[in-house]
């Protein structure tokens, strides 16, 4: 609330003279006639002589004036309420925490009524839990029974039927659930925003008959406010967790991408480039180029089953279980059983990860390899024909015991090898179409010259372009292998 | 994804149709199952037929219902395997562990 408004409520406080509104200043005025009449009409008659018509008229009009006063004051006491509530909701507006904010609706409840003891609570959506609640009062009480009282009493009822209420004797109403012995009357307030029950306020009095129906209209207008102040510190939290999850998430994706390599290892003969985009913070993908010997360099693109956090723990146990079997094995068949058997144990039958793992003789040109079900890596000649590298063996993490068979394969001068994930391939359009494989290929050739990283920035130029302003629903990684 | 169950004798057919795309998918699936095994049923056939996408997570829970149902030593024949889900097979090998059959009266009679 502003400054004008604040003054406004000032000048409309009936407490001051200044600021005594048309309706009082007219009842004044007519009382004030009233009497003259009365006074002119005595000094007209004989004295002790007045007559019995005259004094019904001046009781008449009398009782009207009676009746205009109370009124009044009855107007004037929902001002005072109103006015008191409107700055109580003010002081709701300095506080984001919720516990600071429960304490001071109970302190302010004080001001507008008088009782012994209250509580505040604030429910979770199905109403089962308690998300928060302020006490006082109930010092000397079991807490587990004022529980019950939250979701069997009075105030289960009064949550329920999200209307307030008032019992005069609470030892006659069989709904309620005694946590106070010295407890009489009692009143309950549902707080509600959005026609969605948050909580509710209770008040008890050890005098019966403490509360009455008129007080719960202006604890109502101030439960809607209390709400929207609760409401508000809610939406407060979930902003900072959001906030703490986005700050690990982007903390996780730092770390991932220390899993995957910086730069692509340099060779005489061979030109070599790779890229990984993940389509959430961190993902499922893995690449790796595992420098075996001084000539031997292992080659893996795989793509774990799904995406988000949960493929990226796979992903890095991957990683772990193929370097340490990659440097400790000699054949790639016996790498990928090892593999398959330590994915299997790690995860349930269904996660899996499709891999692709090949040695690259640097010096003699020859990739050994194995696919593990993965999309085959496009091995593109010189002369624009191309071959797949499918052969190897079952998806990894699925099946215990699976067996991989490793192939050889001459890469030549002027042959680009195209390794990638499912993401590439099948990335779509709005329409729905996918990239797919001979969209791949034909960008390879037509930028065969111009080296593996110009190639891998064709590629993914071009299928940001397929798939214009859609979100990537799946990683993409690409790895070019060209010889030279 | 939905499902649909039917029995054929002692053979339950589990119809899938829709988007399989795991999530929440992998649970309702696999307990479609165990409600099947839980009455004493061993053999089973998932009809592929309405399965209008699969990716790699909807793959996971054919695998998933594979397994639970080898580990009771059931058994599971695939029907009307659509020509995308069979391509994703071929690629992951998978087209040797699953027994697929054109239509579900093929399948039907493939149980001995």
């Amino acid at each position: 609330m502003n400054d004008s408004t604040a003054k406004k409520l000032e000048k409309s406080d009936p407490a001051s003279s200044s600021g005594r509104g048309w309706i009082e200043r007219r009842a004044f005025s007519d009382l004030t006639l009233t009497l003259n009449i009365a006074r002119q009409d005595l000094k007209e008659l004989p004295p002790g002589r007045v007559p019995d018509e005259w004094l019904k008229t001046f009781e008449k009009r009398l009782a009207r004036h009676e009746q205009l006063l109370e009124s009044i004051q009855e107007v004037q006491r929902t001002r005072l309420e109103l006015h008191l509530i409107t700055q109580i909701a003010l002081s709701l507006t300095n506080t984001l925490d919720q516990d600071e904010i429960l304490k001071l609706i109970v302190d302010s409840l004080k001001q507008m009524v008088d009782f012994d003891a209250a509580g505040i609570f604030v429910v979770s959506d199905d109403g089962q839990s308690v998300e928060g609640e302020y006490l006082t009062g109930y010092e000397t009480c079991d807490i587990g029974i004022i529980r019950q009282k939250l979701g069997q009493g009075l105030m289960g009822w009064a949550m329920n039927q999200m209307a307030p209420l008032t019992v005069t004797d609470v030892r006659r109403d069989p709904r309620y659930i005694e946590a106070r012995s010295e407890t009489r009357s009692e009143l309950v307030v549902p707080m509600f925003t959005g026609g969605k029950v948050i909580g509710c306020f209770n008040l008890e009095s050890d005098t019966v008959g403490a509360f009455f129906e008129k007080d719960t209209k202006h604890l109502q207008t101030f439960a809607s406010h209390a709400a929207v102040a609760i409401e508000r510190t809610r939406l407060h939290r979930e902003i900072l967790q959001k906030q703490k999850i986005d700050e690990e998430l982007a903390l996780a994706r730092r770390m991932q991408r220390d899993l995957l390599p910086e730069n692509a290892p340099k060779y005489n003969r061979f030109d070599i480039a790779g890229i990984n985009v993940p389509s959430e913070a961190v993902g499922g993908d893995y690449y790796d180029y595992i420098p075996l010997t001084s000539k031997d360099l292992g080659i893996v693109v795989s793509d774990v089953a799904g995406k988000g956090v949960p493929a990226a723990f796979i992903m890095a146990s991957l990683r772990a279980a193929l370097r340490i079997e990659a440097f400790s094995r000699y054949t790639i068949s016996s790498v990928l059983s090892r593999v398959n058997d330590f994915l299997h144990e790690s995860t349930k039958p269904d996660i899996f990860v499709t891999a692709f793992y090949g040695v690259l003789d640097t010096e003699e040109g020859i990739l050994t390899y194995a696919d593990a079900g993965h999309n085959p890596p496009i091995l593109l000649r010189e002369d624009g024909s191309y071959e797949l590298l499918s052969e190897g063996g079952m998806l990894l993490g699925a099946f215990p015991g699976a067996l991989y068979h490793e192939y050889r394969v001459s890469i030549e001068t002027n042959d680009t090898l195209i390794l990638y994930t499912d993401g590439a391939t099948e990335a779509e359009n709005a329409a729905g179409e996918q990239f797919g494989v001979d969209n791949l290929l034909n960008v390879c050739r037509n930028n065969v010259r111009k080296g593996s990283s110009a190639i891998i920035e064709e590629l993914l130029k071009t299928i940001r372009s397929h798939t214009g302003s859609t979100q990537l629903q799946d990683d993409i990684t690409l790895m070019i292998i060209q010889c030279h | 994804m939905k499902l649909k169950s039917r029995t054929e004798g002692d053979i339950v057919i589990l119809e899938v149709k829709g988007k399989v795309m795991g999530g929440p998918d992998a649970a309702v699936f696999q307990e479609a199952i165990k409600a099947e095994i839980g009455k004493g049923i061993k053999k089973f056939i998932f009809d592929l037929g309405g399965v209008d996408w699969m990716n790699s997570s909807g793959l996971g829970i054919l695998i998933g219902g594979l397994t639970t149902i080898r580990n009771i030593e059931g058994e599971l024949k695939l029907a009307n395997v659509t020509d995308k889900i069979q391509s994703l097979f071929m690629i992951t090998k998978l087209v040797t562990i699953f027994d697929s059959h054109e239509t579900v009266e093929n399948a039907l009679n493939s149980f001995n």
